[in-house]
Formats: structure tokens, C-alpha cells, sequence
């Protein structure tokens, strides 16, 4: 090989050798490692971009779309407003009789997360990992903030980037939260098992569980607020000797998901997760 | 007497610079890269680090190969203690970019590892080259030997 095709191969090796230190070395924020920090950074606005490109093709065909089909979704959709003002009308009645009845017993009630939406610019649901890229205009994210649509859960944010965030959607097998069964207050822990399948492990054989349950986050695991909304029971059978197998159907349809909510002030202060006194999904 | 001399001994950078006496850049290069990753793997810290240092420091030596005679002793140990130097000044340069709060090895101990690495490594050169030589003598005695026989 001459030196001038040497000198090439040199400078290849050295990249290699630069991506290899990158992805190894922690960034200076401590959120991911320096080779994730800069891809998201160079990705994010990629992503952004072609998502926007799409986007405007979209429009452009829902222009020629049927206009009748549209009027009528319209007034459904008016109708369900209504249903949905009054019963946040009922609920709102109902916070303000348990906040009274919380004060009389001396019960310090949390209080609810503040919600940011957040563009989807970047999904993948084909690898064994499935994960989100959003971008939160000018609100940053941060590590371990809970994702949800107005339908229930989606995942919690993994890795930040300036306004970009990478999230782990709680079909992906390595993802954890802590769950409860509403019915019986029984709790487990939901794990990934792909785009339409949940399972709720450490169930107990003895525990009652129907198929038709809801399956909502138990707040223990210090990422998830209390009572967001996982999925239903879709089947129960005999696991192994000490647990039940419980398979969860996602209240989220996570392959027609357009835009998420961050969800903010909630979960435990981040010093108090890396001490090791506690363990975090 | 010297306490640190296991520490002190770079026989990576030995080895890289054994390689690269030989003249060809491809060799150095490839010998810098699978020696880096071997240390990078007994440290245990980033991998890629003494890999990437490695690796400029065989094809350096590689390319001086082919323009000056390096086969003098003197001259393997100059070139020895100034591979440990090149290769320590690029991991303190990359440490300084990638981690916050690096700190840098004193200037001392940079000198006793460049000294005792080249000692020892003309030392083996040495050793290895009055080994050949005995090797070709004998071999040239024998082929003599035979010759008269016929």
C-alpha cells in the first residue's frame, strides 16, 4: 500500500479511535455520553427537518380530502368537547371535596405536574429498542421525565440534548414501571414486550386479577406520579411457581402517536436516586 | 529501590516502537492500534484512548524508519524515550478535551518513564540483534563445514 492510501487509512483509524473514546466517556452534564450528546444535537435538527418536510406534503394532500367527512368529524368532535367539559366540570368538583376532606384529616396531598408538549421528529419501533426523539421548543427536558399522551403512559425521557430528548417507550424490553392493578390495589411492575404487548410481573398466584383490569402507574418507582394510565388485562394465566403471567394491552397506541406531553414536577429529586439508597427503573 | 518500576516500564510503546523500526508505515500503524486497544483494555479506562495515541506514535516511527538509519543503539533509545513522551503529551492533550478536571502526570515522572522504557526496550534491541548476529555466524560455520566435507 503506497503512503498516501497509509496516510488515509491513518486518519480513518484515528476517527474509529476518536467515536470508540466518545462513546465511552461520560459528557460534561453527565446526561449520556459525549458521542450520544453529539448525535442528538446533529440528529435533532435532521430529524426536525425532514419531519416538517413531511409534514407540509401532508397538509397538501388533506387539502383535497372529502369535505363532508370533514364536517362531520367536526361535529363529533363537538360533541365529545362537551362530554369532556362537563366531566372535567364533575372532577374539578370532586378535587375541590377531596382537597377539603384531605385538610380536615391532615393529609399533605401532592400536588399535579405541570404538562409541555413536545414534537415526535424522530421514532423508531423496528429495532429491539424502541425509543421517541422530541424536541420541546424552549422548554428543556430533563432525565427521568415521565411521557404521556391524554390517553396514558409513554415512556420516560433517557437521554437530553439542549431541547432534544431521546425517550424509552415502555414497550421497549428494558423499560420498567412500577404499576397497580385500580381494582385491587395489587402492584407489580409492567415491562416491555414490543408495541402491543405489556407483561405485569411479580403478581402473585394468590392475588385476584380479571382480564378487563386497568392497570395504572403505583408511584413507587420515583420516575411515574401515581394513577397515569398503562393499559387493561388482556389475559391471566398460571406463570411460574410463585407469580402469575399477566399480559397488558397499552392504553397508548404507540405507532400512531403525533405529539406527547412532558410531564413536569413530579418524581424524586435526582441526588436522592444516584445515592443507591433507592432503586430506579 | 524503585518502587513504581512496573508502573514506570511502557512496554506497549516498546513493542509499538519495535514495530516500527521495521519501516513499514501499514505495520506500524497496525501494530500502534492492536497494542492502544490491548492497553486500553488493561486499564480498563476509555477504550480508544491509548489506541489513538498508539497508533500516531507507530506510524511516526514507521515513517522516521524510512528516511534516517535507526538501527545504532543510541539512536533506539532516543527514539524510544521520545514515543513515551509523543504518547503521554497526546493522552494528556485528549484527557484535557474529553474530561473536566484531568490532571496531568508531573513532569519527573514523565522523564523516569521515558528513561526507564527506553533503557530497558535497547536494552532488549541489543539482545535481540547480538542473538541474530550469533545465529547468522553459526549458521554461515555450518554451511562452511558442509562445503569442506563434499
Amino acid at each position: 500500500m503506497d503512503e498516501q492510501r497509509t496516510g488515509w487509512l491513518l486518519l480513518l483509524v484515528l476517527a474509529a479511535h476518536l467515536a470508540l473514546l466518545a462513546s465511552g466517556v461520560p459528557s460534561a452534564s453527565g446526561e449520556g455520553t459525549l458521542l450520544e450528546q453529539a448525535g442528538l444535537r446533529v440528529i435533532g435538527p435532521l430529524a426536525r427537518g425532514t419531519a416538517s418536510v413531511a409534514e407540509l406534503f401532508g397538509t397538501s394532500s388533506e387539502r383535497y380530502a372529502e369535505r363532508e367527512a370533514l364536517l362531520s368529524e367536526n361535529q363529533q368532535l363537538n360533541a365529545q368537547l362537551e362530554e369532556l367539559r362537563l366531566e372535567v366540570l364533575r372532577l374539578y368538583n370532586l378535587e375541590v371535596e377531596n382537597e377539603r376532606l384531605s385538610l380536615a384529616m391532615g393529609h399533605l396531598r401532592t400536588s399535579p405536574g405541570q404538562l409541555t408538549i413536545a414534537d415526535i421528529v424522530y421514532m423508531d419501533l423496528t429495532s429491539w429498542l424502541s425509543t421517541l426523539v422530541l424536541y420541546t421548543g424552549t422548554v428543556n427536558p430533563r432525565l427521568n421525565q415521565p411521557v404521556l399522551t391524554v390517553d396514558g403512559l409513554v415512556g420516560r425521557v433517557v437521554d437530553v440534548a439542549g431541547p432534544y430528548a431521546r425517550v424509552q417507550l415502555i414497550s421497549d424490553p428494558t423499560s420498567s414501571v412500577g404499576a397497580m392493578i385500580v381494582r385491587t390495589q395489587q402492584q407489580g411492575v409492567v415491562s416491555g414486550r414490543g408495541l402491543s404487548a405489556l407483561e405485569l410481573d411479580y403478581i402473585p398466584l394468590q392475588a385476584s386479577v380479571e382480564e378487563g383490569d386497568t392497570v395504572v402507574t403505583a408511584g413507587i418507582d420515583g420516575v411515574y406520579p401515581q394513577g397515569l394510565p398503562i393499559g387493561r388485562v388482556m389475559e391471566v394465566k398460571p406463570g411460574d411457581d410463585l407469580f402469575q403471567y399477566v399480559r397488558v394491552a397499552p392504553q397508548v397506541d404507540l405507532t400512531r402517536l403525533t405529539h406527547v406531553y412532558l410531564l413536569e414536577g413530579v418524581g424524586l429529586p435526582r441526588e436522592l436516586l444516584d445515592s443507591g439508597s433507592l432503586a430506579s427503573p | 529501590m524503585f518502587p513504581d518500576f512496573p508502573r514506570a516500564l511502557n512496554l506497549f510503546v516498546v513493542l509499538v516502537v519495535f514495530g516500527g523500526l521495521r519501516g513499514n508505515s501499514l505495520e506500524g500503524l497496525v501494530l500502534g492500534t492492536v497494542a492502544g486497544l490491548a492497553h486500553d483494555v488493561l486499564v480498563g479506562g476509555p477504550y480508544g484512548l491509548y489506541a489513538f495515541a498508539d497508533t500516531i506514535v507507530g506510524y511516526l516511527v514507521a515513517r522516521l524508519a524510512q528516511r534516517l538509519i535507526l538501527d545504532r543503539t543510541g539512536m533506539v533509545f532516543v527514539v524510544l524515550a521520545g514515543a513515551v513522551v509523543i504518547e503521554q503529551a497526546i493522552l494528556v492533550v485528549l484527557m484535557s478535551l474529553l474530561v473536566a478536571d484531568s490532571i496531568p502526570p508531573p513532569l519527573t515522572w514523565l522523564g523516569l518513564q521515558a528513561i526507564l522504557s527506553a533503557a530497558v526496550g535497547t536494552g532488549f534491541y541489543a539482545f535481540a540483534g547480538s542473538l541474530r548476529s550469533r545465529t547468522e555466524r553459526r549458521r554461515r560455520d555450518r554451511g562452511g563445514r558442509l562445503r569442506l566435507g563434499r
